[in-house]
Order: structure tokens, then sequence, then C-alpha cells
């Protein structure tokens, strides 16, 4: 299968450099101890009685931890496409990796969901780290229980990501654009701070981000929620990821549509 | 008759990376952004957290009661900061990548005017991105900063720019001895972030990671900059002496570890792809 081979050569490329993988989970975790620690500092401890009541989590290190570990997952199929494919596209290799006998759609989503197993290695281990240093307690069935909620996320954040595949294939150098649109969802999906606190046009806006009922789904299962409980959560994670394989999809067709009249090109 | 040379060669690279830079125009947005969501975030989470704009804990470890101007004085020492840092090694690793360092190094010019040219465009940028802050901070996020106390405290940014600049040309030294250098930047930029004190006093830090962050120039620039801004001089004299200490030392074992650097590549060869 074409799809595995291509995960196979991104593993291999990213696990060769090893101070590369070195340096991807220092960033993990500094950027996440910044605002954990910040959040600490303002609040002289750990437990927030505001947070508590506006979300059912009052610990903030656990607050922060799965949110933020659930945002890095969410963007890693954009990431992959953004950076991926410009990356093909400076090396010279994407156009003849598109003349291969394989379907490009397969071979976008390799790269796409290679990234998104990195990045959840990655993630494991950043999880693990700030888990150990804040002394969050965290039981098996609680790993267990968040694993199908984790899956049916995956799915909405690669169709999520999916739209930046054809809109990279067209305007190629789209970075800027997705880092804006990537720490936007930091603030649209309550990672760092409770949704409460913004604006209510914000707080409805949020809801057609996956990401929004993601977080929103494990840290249910985290203060010990039944799924029936997180039902309205995973509703909409459900049907967030037909609406975003279709629009994904659609987008992709036309902007491979254009492609092929002005060109792949290279840099 | 050389002076005027090299500031002439000075020029020529500063158009250059700026003219570069210019191609990108979505860059300059998207890093202005990154100042109002570093902002954003943390007025948010204060209020998430506490319901206030006022920290009584942060007060008694810093004296700022204001978290988000103490977080804003941070992050503005950090930005600059960076400035150095980043200017210094990626002007050699994007020349690296592009495959044009053995050219502009072989040009009739010092290195540290290559170097400088790269710089002063950051440096422009970033007192450009300060004078778009600095007031939408104060009508958006109603942050406040004391004009007076602001200047007070350029001087001490000053000092700490000396050792900034030190720390950079070691960085860069080391950045021509690696064939993959792209990571060794992000780790290194990464612990000047985490060990800045931008956001958080490194007070609450651990012990082994506090020595570290009194080891680099940019917490104590932090810490003097925002005593300065609040207490005057006169109050953070210790502050600034240690500044004044750390940012000689860095800026003398920086010169000698560039020069020693750049011996060795007259030896060895400057790496290409």
């Amino acid at each position: 299968m074409a799809i595995i081979a291509v995960i196979e050569k991104e593993f291999r490329m990213f696990f060769r450099y090893p101070l590369r993988v070195f340096s991807s989970i220092l960033v993990g975790i500094v950027f996440l101890l910044q605002f954990v620690f910040f959040g600490q500092a303002v609040l002289g401890g750990r437990y927030s009685q505001l947070l508590a009541s506006s979300t059912g989590i009052g610990d903030y290190p656990t607050y922060a931890l799965v949110g933020y570990v659930l945002w890095w997952l969410s963007v890693s199929p954009m990431e992959a496409y953004v950076w991926g494919i410009r990356r093909e596209l400076q090396r010279g290799t994407f156009e003849t990796n598109i003349a291969a006998p394989v379907r490009i759609t397969e071979l976008l989503l390799g790269i796409a969901l290679s990234w998104l197993i990195m990045d959840s290695l990655l993630m494991t281990v950043v999880f693990a780290f700030g888990a150990l240093i804040f002394h969050i307690s965290i039981t098996f069935s609680i790993l267990l229980k968040s694993l199908p909620v984790l899956m049916l996320s995956f799915l909405a954040f690669l169709g999520f990501g999916f739209i930046f595949a054809g809109l990279v294939m067209m305007l190629k150098h789209i970075g800027p654009f997705a880092q804006i649109f990537e720490f936007s969802m930091l603030f649209f999906s309550g990672i760092f701070f409770p949704l409460g606190v913004m604006p209510g046009i914000v707080v409805e806006f949020s809801k057609i981000l996956p990401l929004t009922h993601s977080v929103s789904a494990i840290r249910g299962i985290f203060i010990g929620k039944s799924y029936s409980e997180i039902a309205p959560s995973i509703t909409w994670l459900i049907l967030l990821v037909f609406v975003y394989w279709l629009i994904g999809y659609a987008i992709f067709r036309w902007a491979e549509r254009v492609t092929r009249v002005m060109g792949y090109g290279g840099y | 008759m050389v002076v005027t040379e090299e500031l002439r060669a000075l020029y020529g690279v500063a158009v250059k990376s700026w003219r570069i830079f210019l191609s990108y125009r979505l860059w300059m947005i998207s890093d202005i952004m990154l100042g109002f969501f570093f902002v954003g975030q943390a007025l948010l989470i204060g209020i998430g957290l506490t319901g206030q704009r006022n920290s009584p804990s942060l007060q008694r470890i810093t004296g700022y009661s204001d978290y988000l101007t103490f977080a804003v004085l941070g992050f503005m020492v950090l930005g600059f900061g960076l400035t150095f840092l980043s200017g210094f090694v990626w002007s050699v690793v994007d020349e690296l990548y592009a495959g044009t360092l053995e050219y502009s190094f072989a040009s009739p010019m010092r290195r540290i005017t290559f170097f400088l040219g790269n710089v002063l465009v950051r440096i422009l940028l970033s007192f450009l991105y300060m004078a778009v802050y600095v007031p939408l901070f104060i009508l958006i996020f109603g942050v406040h900063i004391n004009p007076l106390g602001f200047l007070r405290g350029l001087p001490v940014l000053l000092i700490g720019t000396v050792g900034m600049i030190g720390l950079g040309m070691t960085a860069a030294g080391i950045v021509l001895y690696l064939k993959d250098p792209g990571p060794f930047i992000n780790i290194l930029e990464m612990l000047v972030f985490a060990l800045s004190g931008a956001m958080y006093p490194v007070s609450i830090l651990p012990k082994p990671l506090q020595l570290l962050a009194n080891a680099m120039p940019y917490a104590p620039t932090s810490e003097a900059v925002r005593k300065v801004v609040a207490f005057g001089y006169s109050n953070a004299l210790g502050e600034i002496g240690y500044l004044i200490l750390i940012s000689l030392v860095y800026s003398i074992s920086g010169y000698l570890a560039y020069r020693w650097s750049e011996r060795q590549a007259r030896i060895l060869g400057l790496k290409s792809y």
C-alpha cells in the first residue's frame, strides 16, 4: 500500500535526526510550562475555584495539560500539509511524487497521518512529563476511556487539516497564515483558560471547531464523567467529521484543478 | 576609507535582508499577532483563574500586582533579546541553506559587518513592533505603562543587550560547525524562552533551573528592567550590578568564541549543502 510507504518514508526522515526529535519534545514542553507556570504564579497555587465552577476541573495543570496536548495534535495534519508539502516543493520532489502511479489523496493523507502519529508519540512524552512534574494522577481506566474519543478526534482533525492541503498546493507558502490560524485555535477552543470568559458570540463560534468538543469530552473523562454525560460533545465531533471531510475534499478538488492549469511547480 | 566601505557593506547587507523579509509580508502580520496572542492569553488566563486583573500572589513574589503589565514588560525584553540571538544564528543558517554563505564570507567585508547588517533589520522590526504594541496594548488591554518608568528601563535594556549580543556571537560560532543547525537553534531559543522570566518570575522555578536562568543574560535583564520601571534605579542597584557583570562576561566570551570558530573555519573550510 502506497500510504504505508509514505508513512515509512516520513518516519525514517524524522527519526534519523535524534537532535530534531529532542528539540521537538523540548519545544512541546517549554510551550506548556510557560502557560502553566504563569497560571500558577498568578493563582499562587494550582487550584482555582473559579475554574472549577465554570469547567468542572479546578486543578489548573490538569486543565492546561489535556487541552494543550490535544491542541498540538489537532494542528498536526495542518502542519503536515503546510510544511510537509512545502518541503517537497523546495526539494523538487513533489512533482515526481505526483507523477508516481499513486493517487494524490493517498500521498497527502500518508503525509498527514505520519505527522499525526509522530506528534502523538512526541505528545505522549510531553504528557507523561507534564503529569510527572505537576503530579497529575492518571488511571489506566481514564486512558482507556479516552481512546475512542481520541480516535474520533483524530478523524475530525484530519478532515479539518485537509482544507489546507489544497490551499498549500495552490498558494505554496502559507506558513504565516497557518500559524495565525493555529494560535487562534488556542483562543477559540479554551485551551489555557475557560471559554466562559469570552463573549457569547465567540463561544458559539468555537462550536464549529472540532478541538473544542474534543477537549471538552476528554476533560470530562478526566473528572470521571461517563460517555452519556459527554454525549453532546461526541455528537458534535461525529457531525464535524463528516462536515470537514466534505468541505476539505471539495476545496482540495477545486485547488487541484486550478493547480493543474498553473502547474505544481517548485521553488 | 575602510570605515566608509564597511558602512556601505553594512547598508548593502541590511537592504538585502529587508528585501527578503518584505517578500513575505504575511510574516510581519503573523509576528505582530504573536504579541497579541501572548498578551491576550496572559489576560484571559488571569481572568479565567482569578476573576481579577490583579494578583496578590504575584505581588508577593515580584512587587507587581498587575500580571498583565508584568507579562508585557517580560515579552518586550524577550522579543528584543531574541532579535540578537536569532539575528546572529539565522543569518548563518539561512545563507547556509540557500548555498550563499561561502560567497558572502568571501566578499571583501568583515564578518561582523555581515552579522550586524542582518541584525540591524531585526532591531528595526523590533522597534517597529514595539511602536505598534505599546499604544495598542494600552488601548485594548488597559496595560498600565508609565512613560517615564518605561524610558527609565531603556538604559537597563541596553546594558542587557551587550550580553545578548555576546551570547548570539557564541551561538553563531557553534552554528558554523553543525551539519543540521535547525534543531540546535530551536533548543537554544526554547531554553531562552523558558528561562527568560518573561511570563513568570524565575524564583518559582526549581533551583537548578533558577541557576541556569540567572546564568543567561535574559532573566537578569527582565528582572532589572521590571524593577527599574516600577521602583527606580536606587532600588535596583543589585540587579543592575549583576547585569553589568554578566553582560561583560558574555560580550568577552562571545567575541573570543566567535574569533576561535572563525579561525577554525579558515582551516577546515565552511560547510555547504
